[in-house]
């Protein structure tokens, strides 16, 4: 199987957990107490601020910490494309990334990925 | 009868209806110019009061909802710009479209953030506008002149049915003040001098206001728009039964509307914009809270709600919650009015008499006699007696003019012991002065009173000139095109005797040679005046110069005088107006009429001087004749008893019925509800309750998509109305 895109914008990832609540109709429920059954009515269709995962690695703990930086000039951006397996789901705002792990994959033997010795996971909130 | 109105959309997935805000610089402007970015929270529509909306944009750097970018928001400057908001509809109902003008703009300002370059960035949340209904313009000129027919200005204010005084006269035979016809501009005005008046109508007065007291431009145009009474309103004649009597000096268009149209008077009113191809203006709208028509004195009706609704929605899903307000039952059982104190216009003599006891001396005869001491005068000063007479009577004269003495000769009442009889003041046949009298005038007895109780008015009720000997045929004198005035009360006494009893007003005392009979002295010259004491029911009769001119036959051993008595007090008649300890009144329905078995329960109402019953003694003198009595044969001068009870009746209509007020919140934005809709029920079957009071109050929450209607109940202050 090839290698699928996961990306943020521009930046690419190995992998990206969770998945995007999309813009969808929000419905109100119009409902009474003692009256027999339910209505509901149209609010406009929106997302709901979501969280996803992204775990990438790095060349080294510099390269991660740049890859940071960078992310969070996205908070506060225009909206960007998020792209899942090759899918794009639509543009989404990123409202918050929280940095949750840098940590080394090298070992005695080597890195298990030629030529990076840095996992880095990132939580993202996002909305569409 | 308007359609009834369904609440329920019958529809289980509706749309949410985006209220869409357009704004202009000037209402003049060919197009309403969209504005993005700004939504409504609250568009409130009232009755009696200013439409209001609340209007926020999120300012600050910020992607908008439906946009996909960030970019800079500044604060809108707004302020003083006309706003148009339209809520869509789904047919059959047409949009919501209000239109209003922004008075308020208020805005979080948060940190200034410095950006790059010389450019800084304004990092605030929310920018929040408020805006009123086009009657806010009703309220910024004050009413300052009038306009008398056709179109001549006076710059000072007029009160409608005020009469033609400067001050507002109570009486509502001569209060008409308004002209005959329309003038050039379709309105009535003030009457010319040389024309009868006519009763001013509610709807002639607001034609009146909405024509000249507008704001205007510079030019002297009408700016920013046109009102007018609504047709519709103006073809029900709405307003055409009720004929107020109102001083609108220093108010506003506005506030004259609010007491004019006032919930107290049984009305409201509401201003609605009006927009086609041809123009534009705004109709301001009348509605009644009557749920049957209401007959009022003056002959006119307030006429029933026209757009009345019994509502059912205790089934419908839509309903947020109702609220039915319990404000004390405003049920009564008898309405009891009462007008002006009765009065009784009397002549009331016998000073001192000892068989019949109507005025008294009110001076004080023990512990000291004040009268002894008065004649007694400077006796006893040092060297009195070696003075000559006339310089003794210099003496005495200067002695008595002492404020001790102001009492003697001068103060007299009614006795404490007065039977309530009056005739002439003196022998003619008396009878009650404060009758117990019939639905038809005839006398049924007397009426309770307390002496002390009793006021004499400086004023009679007679009118000054008019003949009243005999009251089925009052002669009238008073010019045509002038106004009568009240006589006031007036004294005669006995200034010649033996062949013919001859009087004079005591203001007017002179040697008149009446041919017949005989000077009562030999020097008639001292005239005096007249008034009422101020804490019992009495007079003083001043006497101008000595006050014991009036001390004839009551002088015997009294020192010198430089003026020596002329006429006798004790022939002193007081022809005045009393007040009784009653009231013009009439109550409805009748005691008898009453249900048994309650505690009933009773509202007073004192509706005004205008409702009098004013009563004429027969033989009271009336005026004098070369010296001889002119008596009247007694009458009513004036009963409003049966007006007073079409008061009571029609304030009986009003409180008979129980009202509440309810506040439903529907989770809709549909356009169903209307300013001045009565709600007579909601519910159905064994749930249905009353509630009889008007929508004043439509708020559409336009975040929420909700719709809060209020209805509002008020006590009727019938006394505004008549």
């Amino acid at each position: 199987m090839p290698v699928l895109t996961n990306s943020i914008g521009t930046y690419e990832f190995l992998e990206i957990q969770g998945a995007p609540h999309l813009r969808q109709e929000q419905l109100e429920l119009i409902e009474r107490a003692g009256v027999d059954g339910s209505g509901v009515r149209k609010l406009g269709a929106r997302g709901k601020p979501f969280q996803i995962r992204t775990i990438n690695y790095e060349t080294d703990f510099a390269a991660a910490k740049s890859k940071m930086d960078n992310y969070k000039a996205l908070v506060g951006a225009d909206p960007v494309e998020l792209i899942r397996q090759d899918e794009t789901e639509g543009t989404f705002l990123v409202l918050g990334v929280i940095e949750e792990q840098r940590y080394a994959i090298m070992n005695a033997v080597g890195g298990l990925v030629g030529g990076e010795e840095c996992c880095h996971i990132v939580n993202w909130t996002m909305l569409g | 009868m308007p359609p009834t109105i369904i609440t329920d959309p019958a529809e289980t997935v509706s749309e949410f209806p985006l209220a869409t805000i357009e704004t202009k610089d000037s209402l003049e402007d060919e197009e309403w110019t969209a504005t993005t970015y700004l939504w409504v929270n609250k568009l409130t529509r009232a009755v009696n009061a200013y439409d209001e909306a609340e209007i926020e944009r999120y300012i600050g750097d910020l992607v908008q909802p439906g946009t996909d970018f960030y970019a800079a928001y500044p604060p809108l400057d707004l302020l003083g710009k006309f706003v148009r908001i339209t809520i869509p509809q789904t047919s059959p109902l047409t949009d919501i479209v209000w239109v209003g003008y922004i008075i308020g703009t208020a805005h979080e300002r948060a940190a200034v953030k410095d950006a790059p370059g010389p450019t800084k960035v304004l990092t605030g949340r929310n920018q929040v506008l408020t805006a009123v209904g086009l009657e806010y313009f009703l309220d910024r000129v004050q009413i300052d002149s009038a306009y008398i027919y056709e179109t001549t200005k006076i710059n000072r204010s007029i009160p409608f049915n005020g009469g033609r005084g400067v001050a507002l006269d109570p009486d509502t035979r001569t209060r008409a003040n308004r002209s005959a016809a329309t003038n050039a501009d379709g309105v009535y005005t003030f009457v010319p001098n040389d024309e009868t008046g006519q009763l001013w109508k509610l709807g002639n007065i607001v034609n009146y206001l909405l024509q000249y007291f507008t704001t205007r431009n510079k030019a002297g145009d009408v700016a920013p728009v046109t009102y007018v009474l609504d047709a519709q309103d103006q073809l029900d004649a709405v307003l055409d039964g009720v004929a107020p009597t109102l001083d609108v000096d220093a108010l506003t268009v506005f506030q004259v509307l609010n007491k004019l149209l006032s919930p107290q008077r049984g009305f409201v009113w509401w201003a609605e914009w009006f927009e086609n191809e041809l123009g534009y203006k705004v109709n301001i709208r009348v509605e009644t809270l009557a749920t049957s028509a209401i007959t009022l004195p003056s002959t006119g009706t307030i006429p029933a709600n026209r757009d009345q609704q019994s509502l059912d929605f205790d089934g419908e899903r839509d309903v947020e919650n109702v609220i039915t307000a319990e404000v004390g039952s405003r049920i009564y059982h008898q309405i009891i009015c009462r007008g002006a104190r009765m009065t009784s216009t009397c002549t009331l003599g016998n000073v001192d008499s000892e068989t019949i006891t109507e005025l008294i001396h009110d001076w004080a005869d023990t512990p000291v006699d004040m009268q002894a001491g008065y004649n007694h005068a400077a006796a006893d000063t040092t060297g009195y007696d070696a003075l000559a007479e006339d310089e003794q009577a210099k003496r005495n004269d200067a002695f008595r003019e002492a404020e001790t003495w102001y009492r003697v000769y001068t103060a007299f009442r009614v006795s404490p012991d007065w039977d309530g009889k009056s005739g002439d003041g003196k022998a003619a046949t008396r009878d009650w002065t404060f009758p117990q009298l019939s639905a038809t005038g005839t006398i049924e007895g007397s009426l309770v009173f307390n002496v002390n109780g009793l006021r004499l008015l400086n004023h009679t009720r007679l009118k000054r000139g008019w003949n009243y000997a005999d009251t089925a045929s009052i002669v009238e004198t008073t010019p045509a095109e002038t106004e009568a005035e009240y006589m006031p009360l007036f004294a005669i006494m006995q200034v010649a005797t033996g062949t013919s009893d001859k009087y004079q007003f005591v203001e007017k005392m002179n040697e008149h040679d009446f041919v017949e009979g005989d000077l009562v002295s030999a020097k008639i010259s001292t005239s005096y005046s007249v008034r009422t004491q101020q804490n019992v029911p009495g007079v003083l009769v001043t006497g101008h110069g000595s006050q014991h001119a009036c001390a004839l036959n009551h002088w015997s051993g009294a020192e010198p005088t430089a003026n020596d008595p002329q006429v006798d007090y004790e022939t002193l008649r007081v022809t005045a107006t009393l007040e009784a300890d009653t009231y013009c009144e009439a109550r409805y329905p009748e005691d008898a009429d009453l249900p048994a078995s309650v505690p009933l329960q009773k509202l007073l109402l004192y509706v005004g001087d205008e409702y009098r019953l004013d009563f004429l003694a027969a033989n009271t003198v009336v005026d004098l004749n070369n010296g001889d009595l002119v008596t009247t044969n007694g009458g009513l001068l004036r009963d409003d008893r049966k007006h007073l009870q079409d008061v009571a009746r029609a304030a009986y209509e009003w409180y008979k019925l129980d009202r509440r007020p309810i506040k439903v919140t529907f989770r809709q934005l549909r356009n169903l509800w209307r300013l001045g809709m009565l709600i007579t029920t909601i519910g159905s079957g064994s749930v249905q309750t009353n509630v009889n009071t008007v929508a004043s109050m439509i708020t559409y929450d336009c975040q929420r998509g909700t719709t809060l209607v209020e209805t509002h109940d008020s006590a009727l202050d019938i006394t505004k109305v008549a």
